[in-house]
This record gives structure tokens, C-alpha cells and sequence, in this order.
């Protein structure tokens, strides 16, 4: 094979943007014996949180998973898209429909007639966190299940093997590498969470080390502390993704899959009780998003849109900027992160195709440092200055641009690599006996046959940009917050204002419709499979 | 022992219907179900193996009723296209998946059957290692393994290069009298077909169009698509003319052409296209035939075509 020189770029990026800025920061690190109780409780607090949630994830999702991976059933294809919604949703969406649901503001509460606790516990945490994952699991493990080979089973039967010992012998098996990864995800969603624990739970007694990272480093200023924190996270995320990664290639290498329609079956009479439950979880998955925008239509002044016309024309009274103004810089950043999360993350594929799971993992790292740790790396470095040169972007919104593609980065990487990888290699051997040059192949070869996958890329750059919101807190000043940044004042504001929630709702539901249209385009736009998350 | 009963089973799908079908397939007999993709030979077979259960009908294995009983109750063994081989076992714990859901010792029932298969020392293989012909081999050794007394072939070598699947083809009908089984197998190659069969079913549009013992049927077909597909004889205006009954010579006022000539062998065969423009095929010793493009004049004897029944 050629020597290739591509994976110089994104290289280059993550050094200059990630390691370096990272470095300087983890610099400061002290010996964790340093670390007072507290800080030193964080780790088993994210360990825990991290079990916890793979844990209810696999649970709840594998009935669903087991009813999408195995079965053909009218409206298949839509209960399957509308389980993917919440997973794609920004925090903030999730969180305040989870309190406006059960919150002290809540339809429960209204319903029940009396008060019970949910925002500020951990049981608030872990409702949240099971509604992102359990759609990890059922995409994750259904679909890897809608490719496995039915035939096995058959085989496992007319070798005598009941129901129970076919699923823990046959299948269970050939679907462990797709748990696995599933799990890791979750886990790993767990183990960094940052904006459901401000949002939703005590953020001292239940803090993570991210959450504690935020609060050391930005609260109290103690960026030693911060750092070894932030170390100690960024360890075990590389083990997580290292796993992960390792894992993808082996469910890869394991099993040629089957195409779908060979995998699916209609229901039968006996698998209808658990069908039902599967219903039932997509149900709950999609009721916190239903209740964000019925409150957002339930104001103060009765039924209507009187909530959506106070953003628009709200001039900042309740909150810090007009709400228009905050959209419009949340999409102005998405749009900046695409172009420079799409092309760097394509390259960054290119050389993780040719080589083995530890560049899988080095692309991934940006995922592992996470948007605080980067956002505080890039605040210690980028007052930078040689001789008569300086730069100091502390005050500029670039550097919440470069923590976005940061983000985003790897997923592009990921959703580019798998069909990179899985790409015939004889197609540009084939334009090659046809005299096809370089520049041609890449054009007419390789760019439309990767083309869904830049599209997958492309969304999830986007969908990135606009629900994250650490780096917003930590990088922006306050007129150039995102909307993720305003509904977080605005869950956060005190004030009695009986405005306040349904406009927070309103705000919550257009970045829910935002993210909702730009996914539809993406099923829409795809042909056909195109890689992972 | 090992008698199968099929008495109107009928299953119906969206797309396709198995008609009620009556079968007897004896004790140690082999039969093949032969017929084009789409006939309803597979789903025969799954119904036997129980991976199915029919809408209507009844199925015994030895008198005695399974239509109701799981696959896993039948004990009856299934050879898959492409083997079907579980990819996260090795080559040894596949052939002993059948023993081990039983709690049954294996090792040494595995290598008994791997010498069988002709693969002795592949136990510690990984599965996606095989060649296409070693698949099927484990394939077939996992599926005698539990000692099945019916064992039933779902197009096992079909997927192979000609010279393997007549290597291993004699393997299926060694092991099928060795071990005294009741085989039924199911392909759309006439070769393999009448190779094989003690019995011939053959299948069209989810029915039974003809069956019986193959040189009987390839004989006298009493159907012009049995006739035509077994390759046995052409059908011309209601008659059955074996190839080797049809003589053809050379005369330039001949309102038949000859359309092309094989070399086989030991003898020639040809084409000819008749005045009517359909094509037969006739078959003689080398040197019987014109030139491909000669004006021709075709006969046949007689007494060796046949009037078609049906």
C-alpha cells in the first residue's frame, strides 16, 4: 500500500488544539493523596453512575432491542426512528421535559395532588440517564441482532436445543460484542455526565469527576485539583475506549451479516406479551419530549403559543440575551463546526481504516478529555505568546468552535471509519483497469460511495454543536450563549416568575424541533445503512 | 427405524402456498425433492424438521404424530445451505453442540465424526477459517453427532465447486447406508438429483408433480415438466422423444437447421431447430451429426417415443 500522508492534518489539529492545551493543564495536576474527601469520592461516584446506568440501559433496552432485531410488524421503521429521538436530543431538552413531567412544576404533580421528590435526587439522574441509553442499546444491539443469521437458531433447535438454551448459547453470544460496546457507551455516558447532574441532581453529593472538575476548576479556581481530576477521568475513558473499539472490530470480523429481511420474522401469538413491553418503553422513552412541549403550549395566559412569542420577542428581560439571538448563535456555531469537524474527521478515518484499534482509540481521546477538561486546557493556553506574537482567544468565540469539533470530531471519525473499512477494495482497483486516475477515483468512486456516511457525520457534528453546553458555560461571554446555555439560567432561575418554565419550555421545544428536522433530512438523504453512531 | 408421514400438510405464506401434500418416505430410503426455486421443496423440508408448523395436515415420524413438537423434540437432523455453522464455536464444539444441549459426553463422538467427514485434526479450528467444503463437512457432522435416524439436507452442495460437490455427494450416500438413516434432500441439480435418489419427488408451484423410484421416472415421465426437467426427453406435439430416438442427416432441401453440436465424449450432441422453430435435442455417436448452420432433415424412431399422459 501507498504511503499516505493524510492523517498529518487531523493529527496536527488534535496536537495543537487537544494535546497540547490538555497537557498544560494536566501539568498542574498534584498527587491524588492531595485530593481532599470529597474529591476523593468522585471517582466511585462516576464509577457508580457509569454501572448504574449501563445497567438500566441493557434492561430496558433489550426488550426493545430483541423486538426490532427479530421482527417485521407494521409502523417497524417509525417506532424504531422515534426511539432514536431522545439519544439525539441536547441535555437540556431531556432534562427540563423530565421536570416537566416530574418536576416541582410537574404533570405528576398535578395529577397526584401532592408533592414527592425527584429534581435534586439521584433517582431523577438515573430516569434521565436510562431515557439516553436505552435507545444506545436498542439501536446498538437490534440492529446488530436484525443481521445475525436466524438460521443458526435453527440449526441450534434441530440439534435439540430448547428456546432458553438457543438465546444463552447461539445468540447471546454472537450478540455479546454489540452489548459490550453498548454497555461501554452507556457506561462511559455515565461516568463523564456533566449536564444531567447540574441539571437534575444534587451537584455536590451526586457530583461526577466532570462535574467536579467544572466546579474546582471554574468555581473555586483551584486548578490543581481540577487537574488531577480530570486525569484520573481521562485514564479510564481511554480504557473504556480502547475496549470499545476493540469490540467494534471484533463483532466485525465474527459473523458475515444477513441482510434483514432474512432476519425478520412476523410476531408470533406467544411473542406478543413482550412485544408489548417493548411498546410500552418506547412510550416512556418519548414522554419527557411530549411533556417539554405541552408545557411549552401550557402558559400562564391559557393554551396557545404566548410562550413562543415571548421568546421571540422577549428582549432579555427574564434572561441574560433575546432567545432569537441565542438560536441563532447556536446554529452559527453548528454550521462552523460541521466545516471543520467533516473534513478532519474523514481524514482522521482514512488513517484509522488502514491501521489497527489504538488510532480507533487516539480518535476517539477528544471524546475522553471532555468538553470541560478541553474548554479549561484551551483557557491555560491561549493567552499564548512568542517574542512580538500573541493570541489570546480567551475572549473570542473561536475557541468554543474548536471545543465543538473537538467533540464532534470522533463521531465523524467513527461514522466514516466502518465504511471506509468495509469498502471493496476491488471498486478502485476496478476504475484502475479503466483508467481511472487518482483524482478520479476519489471523486467518482470513493466520495459518492462514502458519501452517506459524511452525511451521518455531518448530522451528528451538528446535533453535537447544538446540545452541548459545558464549554458554552465555561468559554462564552453572556451575549454569545448558546440556547443550551439560556435553558441552563433559565432551569437554574429562582424567580417566581410563572413565565419563566413555559418559556424555558418553549426555547427547549424549538431546539427539539431543530434537531428533530435536521435527523429526519438524515434518514431521508441516506441510502441504506452507513456506520454506527 | 425411521418412517416419515406426510398426510395434506399445507402451509400458506404471503407470497406463497405449499399445497396439501401426501408423502411416504420408507425406513432407510433416501429421497430427493427436486424441483426449481420457488416450488416449496425447502419448506417441505422445515416442515419435517419442524422449524414450521403446517395450517393444515399431519405429520408422523414412525407413526407417531409430531405436527405440534418443537424442532428440538424431533430429533431429527438438518443439514443448512453454506452449513449454518455457529461462528463463535470452533470446528469441535460445533459438531458437540448437539451432545452437549443433551448433557451427553462428546469428545469422543466428535472425533469419531470427524474422521468420518474426512476431517480429523480440524477440532481446534475457527469456523470462518473453512473452505466452502469443509463447512459443509462439519455441517454434516454436527448433524449426525446427536445420532439422528432422519437426516434431512437443505441444498448442502449447492454452494460448492462441481468436483467437491461430487466428492462430497458420495460421502452423503456412504454415510447414508453406513449408518442406516433416512435421508431426504433437497436441490434443484437434476445431476445430484438422480445421483442420489432412491426416490424422486419432484416439486412445482408449492405441489407434488410426480414421484417415483428416478429410473423410472426418467424413463417414462408421465408429465412434460417432469420430462423437461430431468433433461429425459423432448416434447413435441404431445409425444416424448428421448435425444438418443432422434436422428438427424444432412440434406440441403431440409426445412430443420442445425443450431449447434457438442462434443461429449463418447458421443456428439446437437440442437436442431425444427420447421416449427422449436428446438429439440438429439444425442448419437460421434460423427452423426451436420455442421452447425446445415440444412437438416430430423426423424425419430417411433417405437422408442412415447405418447404423453398428462
Amino acid at each position: 500500500m501507498r504511503r499516505s500522508w493524510t492523517w498529518l492534518l487531523p493529527a496536527a489539529f488534535l496536537l495543537v488544539f487537544l494535546a497540547w492545551p490538555l497537557l498544560s493543564f494536566l501539568r498542574l495536576a498534584g498527587p491524588p493523596a492531595a485530593l481532599g474527601p470529597w474529591a476523593r469520592g468522585r471517582l466511585a461516584a462516576s464509577l457508580q453512575l457509569g454501572a448504574l446506568t449501563a445497567l438500566l440501559a441493557l434492561l430496558f433496552g433489550m426488550p426493545l432491542a430483541w423486538l426490532l432485531g427479530r421482527h417485521r410488524f407494521r409502523g417497524r421503521k417509525l417506532l424504531r426512528a422515534l426511539v432514536t429521538v431522545p439519544f439525539v436530543m441536547p441535555v437540556v431538552v431531556v432534562a427540563g421535559g423530565l421536570l416537566a413531567l416530574l418536576g416541582p412544576r410537574g404533570y405528576a404533580l398535578r395529577l397526584l395532588g401532592h408533592g414527592f421528590p425527584f429534581a435534586g435526587t439521584y433517582a431523577a439522574l438515573l430516569v434521565a440517564h436510562a431515557v439516553y441509553n436505552v435507545p444506545l442499546v436498542v439501536r446498538l444491539v437490534g440492529d446488530a441482532w436484525a443481521h445475525l443469521d436466524p438460521r443458526l437458531e435453527d440449526a441450534a433447535a434441530t440439534l435439540g436445543a430448547g428456546p432458553w438454551t438457543r438465546l444463552r448459547r447461539v445468540t447471546l453470544p454472537r450478540l455479546a460484542p454489540a452489548l459490550a460496546a453498548a454497555a461501554t457507551l452507556a457506561f462511559l455516558f455515565g461516568f463523564t455526565a456533566f449536564g444531567t447532574v447540574l441539571l437534575l441532581a444534587d451537584p455536590v453529593k451526586h457530583a461526577t469527576l466532570e462535574v467536579a472538575v467544572y466546579t474546582e476548576g471554574i468555581g473555586v479556581f483551584d486548578l490543581p485539583v481540577a487537574a488531577t481530576l480530570a486525569l484520573l477521568q481521562l485514564v479510564f475513558t481511554f480504557l473504556a475506549a480502547l475496549a470499545y473499539a476493540w469490540l467494534e472490530r471484533r463483532a466485525a470480523a465474527q459473523e458475515r451479516p444477513v441482510d434483514e429481511a432474512t432476519a425478520l420474522a412476523p410476531l408470533s401469538a406467544a411473542s406478543r406479551p413482550l412485544a408489548a413491553l417493548g411498546f410500552l418503553v418506547a412510550a416512556l422513552l418519548l414522554l419527557p419530549l411530549l411533556a417539554a412541549a405541552v408545557r411549552a403550549l401550557d402558559t400562564p395566559a391559557g393554551w396557545g403559543l404566548d410562550a413562543f412569542l415571548r421568546v421571540f420577542h422577549d428582549q432579555g428581560a427574564l434572561l441574560y440575551v433575546p432567545p432569537l439571538r441565542a438560536l441563532r448563535n447556536s446554529l452559527v456555531f453548528a454550521a462552523w463546526t460541521v466545516v471543520l469537524a467533516v473534513p478532519l474527521g474523514a481524514l482522521a478515518a482514512r488513517a484509522a481504516a488502514r491501521s489497527g484499534p489504538l488510532v480507533d482509540a487516539a480518535w476517539m481521546l477528544p471524546l475522553g478529555a471532555s468538553a470541560v477538561t478541553l474548554s479549561l486546557g484551551l483557557l491555560v493556553v491561549f493567552p499564548w505568546r512568542v517574542g512580538p506574537w500573541s493570541l489570546d482567544l480567551r475572549a473570542s468565540a473561536a475557541l468554543l468552535v474548536l471545543v465543538h469539533a473537538l467533540v464532534a470530531f470522533p463521531f465523524v471519525a467513527r461514522a466514516v471509519t466502518g465504511p471506509l473499512r468495509a469498502r471493496d477494495p476491488a471498486l478502485g482497483e476496478a476504475a484502475r483497469t479503466l483508467g481511472a486516475a487518482r483524482w478520479q477515483r476519489l471523486l467518482w468512486i470513493d466520495l459518492p460511495l462514502l458519501s452517506p456516511a459524511l452525511l451521518v457525520g455531518a448530522v451528528l457534528a451538528a446535533s453535537v454543536s447544538l446540545g452541548e453546553f459545558a464549554g458554552a458555560l465555561i468559554l462564552l461571554r453572556p451575549e454569545n450563549a448558546t440556547v443550551p446555555a439560556e435553558m441552563f439560567r433559565y432551569l437554574g432561575e429562582t424567580k417566581p416568575d410563572p413565565w419563566l418554565f413555559p418559556e424555558a419550555m418553549a426555547l427547549a421545544t424549538l431546539l427539539m424541533l431543530l434537531d428533530v428536522a435536521v435527523f429526519a433530512a438524515l434518514e431521508r438523504l441516506r441510502p441504506g445503512r452507513a456506520g454506527g453512531f | 427405524m425411521a418412517r416419515i408421514d406426510l398426510q395434506g400438510v399445507a402451509r400458506t405464506y404471503d407470497d406463497f402456498a405449499l399445497q396439501p401434500t401426501t408423502l411416504s418416505l420408507p425406513d432407510r430410503s433416501f429421497t430427493v425433492l427436486l424441483g426449481p426455486s420457488g416450488s416449496g421443496k425447502s419448506t417441505l423440508l422445515r416442515l419435517v424438521a419442524g422449524l414450521e408448523r403446517p395450517d393444515a395436515g399431519r405429520i408422523l415420524l414412525n407413526g407417531r404424530d409430531v405436527t405440534e413438537a418443537p424442532a428440538e423434540a424431533r430429533g431429527v437432523g438438518l443439514v443448512f445451505q453454506e452449513g449454518a455453522l455457529f461462528p463463535h464455536l470452533d470446528v469441535a464444539a460445533n459438531v458437540a453442540f448437539g451432545l452437549r444441549v443433551r448433557g451427553e459426553p462428546a469428545r469422543e463422538r466428535v472425533e469419531e465424526l470427524l474422521r468420518l467427514v474426512g476431517l480429523e485434526g480440524f477440532g481446534k479450528r475457527r469456523v470462518a477459517r473453512l473452505s466452502g467444503g469443509e463447512r459443509q463437512r462439519v455441517a454434516l457432522a454436527r448433524a449426525l453427532a446427536p445420532r439422528p435416524a432422519v437426516v434431512l439436507y437443505d441444498e448442502p452442495l449447492a454452494s460448492l465447486d462441481r468436483a467437491l460437490r461430487e466428492d462430497l455427494r458420495e460421502a452423503l450416500r456412504r454415510i447414508h447406508d453406513e449408518a442406516g438413516l433416512t435421508s431426504v434432500l433437497v436441490t434443484h441439480d437434476r445431476d445430484e438429483a438422480l445421483a442420489l435418489a432412491d426416490r424422486l419427488v419432484l416439486m412445482r408451484e408449492g405441489a407434488v408433480v410426480e414421484e417415483g423410484e428416478p429410473r423410472a421416472l426418467f424413463r417414462g415421465p408421465r408429465t412434460a415438466f417432469t420430462a423437461r426437467f430431468l433433461g429425459a426427453a423432448n416434447v413435441v406435439d404431445g409425444w416424448l422423444v428421448p435425444p438418443d430416438a432422434v436422428r438427424v442427416e444432412a440434406d440441403p432441401q431440409g426445412d430443420a437447421r442445425v443450431v449447434a453440436r457438442r462434443f461429449a465424449g463418447f458421443h456428439e450432441e446437437a440442437r436442431v431447430r425444427l420447421a416449427s422453430g422449436q428446438e429439440i435435442d438429439a444425442r448419437g455417436p460421434v460423427g452423426s451429426f451436420p455442421a452447425p448452420g446445415s440444412p437438416c432433415r430430423v426423424a425419430w424412431d417411433l417405437a422408442r417415443a412415447k405418447r404423453l399422459s398428462a
